[in-house]
């Protein structure tokens, strides 16, 4: 610690400083969280009902039909991941714990002897996971344009080969148009049998304190769960494959959609409970070097007195 | 008790984004399926039917109110119709003179591609004039009923 008072006045202030924009940014970042909050909590019963009404629709099947395709694994050893993290830093361990579970899930995939391809969203997770390779795979650089994605899945998954691209694209504030081209692509991807497997790799919302890194997988479609409070056969306008036809790629693209939202308002979560520790520490701080300061100067005083008073007794 | 007996049914409308409605007790409601209007009264056997483009209305407090929705699942199981639309919106905060002008717009790419655009092109525009004709018969009616 600096021990001259010039220094020391030097340091406090950069430290009020320090503080000053980082309580600017918990602000920032709890107004972002309040939206993406409720943004969560309105999508959420569109997404349970129609939940229900997939298991409801999968249960009441019969026979094959090819709707029914994306409830069933692909023969391709090949998976996709998706990688969700932030596009800018300075939260907490929010993209390090992203990147910690989604080396989980390729090992996982990997001891499985299948073959995954990494895509993520979102730049943080890309700048560490690049300087990686995949087992058996190629070292991941690339970046390929949102657009190429949404028109050619399906030759984008064979080039990726055992390889990690980001997808070109600012994952800043998701919208159901968004998740909807989204899944059409991955669907297409899954469709032509390049992928088997479709995972996600996102930090699930809790709260603004806790949110926990999970993968999960969204395709093949999961029925999850058993059904509960169902009476009987419904009737089905028009016909049941028709109907799957509207309900499973809608039941697709709110899975994504859910996922996005959920790992936004975890990103601003994480924000503000970094910047308020981020805030509390420089206040600690600047009340340590206040106190240094203060003794310093009041030894300076005292110093300088005792030279008075010895010169004046020395008369 | 009184409330509950006139108004048993509960209906709930949702888009992927939004609540619109939310479990509001209502005596009948219609809703447009793919193949036509339907009109769902109490204890209606349990159905799901694919959401066509156009008018909802339903009974509620004496009154009737009116929205529209285009595309998505509508599930009724025992007295509870959900909605699962892709659009939706309340009558009362349609704003008649955009849905106006994308009615006048889609009429006019319809008489001017009808010959020489793509079959996806025709098909936005018809049922962009179905959306904004919706609208403008949501917004008529509600402000008919004031």
């Amino acid at each position: 610690m600096p021990a001259n008072l010039k220094d020391l006045r030097t340091r406090i202030k950069s430290v009020k400083n320090t503080q000053q924009i980082t309580k600017a940014m918990k602000l920032v970042s709890a107004a972002k969280f309040g939206r993406a909050q409720n943004n969560v909590l309105q999508a959420r019963p569109y997404a349970r009902s129609l939940e229900k009404l997939v298991v409801k629709l999968v249960a009441g099947a019969r026979g094959a039909d090819s709707a029914l395709n994306l409830l069933k694994s692909g023969s391709s050893g090949r998976v996709l991941l998706i990688v969700i993290s932030s596009e800018r830093g300075l939260c907490g361990g929010y993209n390090t714990n992203t990147v910690k579970a989604a080396l989980r899930a390729v090992d996982e995939l990997v001891s499985a002897g299948k073959k995954p391809v990494v895509m993520c969203i979102g730049k943080k997770a890309f700048q560490v996971l690049s300087k990686r390779t995949l087992p058996g795979g190629v070292k991941g650089q690339k970046q390929v344009p949102m657009q190429k994605f949404v028109e050619a899945p399906a030759s984008v998954m064979s080039e990726n080969e055992n390889g990690i691209f980001q997808l070109g694209m600012t994952f800043d504030k998701p919208n159901y148009e968004f998740a909807q081209t989204l899944a059409t692509a991955v669907e297409t991807a899954f469709g032509s049998g390049e992928v088997g497997e479709v995972h996600i790799v996102y930090n699930q919302f809790q709260s603004a304190m806790t949110q926990v890194p999970v993968s999960e997988k969204v395709l093949p479609l999961q029925s999850g769960g058993s059904e509960d409070g169902v009476t009987g056969e419904s009737i089905l306008e028009p016909s049941w494959s028709a109907l799957a036809e509207t309900i499973l790629p809608r039941y697709l693209a709110t899975r994504i959609y859910q996922v996005l939202l959920e790992a936004i308002a975890s990103e601003h979560g994480a924000r503000m409970t970094a910047m308020d520790n981020a805030t509390r520490n420089a206040k600690d701080m600047e009340r340590r070097l206040q106190i240094t300061y203060q003794r310093a100067r009041q030894a300076a005083i005292t110093r300088e007195l005792i030279e008075i008073i010895s010169g004046a007794e020395a008369l | 008790m009184q409330a509950t007996q006139q108004y048993p049914m509960k209906l709930t409308v949702l888009t992927p984004t939004r609540r619109i409605v939310e479990g509001v007790g209502c005596s009948s409601v219609h809703f447009p399926s793919t193949k036509g209007v339907l009109g769902i009264l109490p204890e209606h056997a349990d159905l799901v039917c694919a959401l066509g483009t156009g008018l909802v209305y339903f009974d509620s407090n004496n009154t009737t109110t009116f929205l529209t929705v285009s595309g998505g699942v509508a599930k009724v199981d025992g007295n509870s119709v959900t909605l699962l639309a892709d659009i939706a919106e309340d009558a009362a905060s349609i704003d008649v003179g955009r849905a106006q002008r994308a009615l006048e717009r889609a009429r006019e790419q319809l008489t001017a591609g009808g010959s020489n655009g793509t079959p996806e092109e025709v098909q936005d525009a018809v049922s962009a004039q179905a959306r904004a004709l919706a609208r403008i018969e949501a917004a008529t009616l509600h402000s008919a009923g004031r």
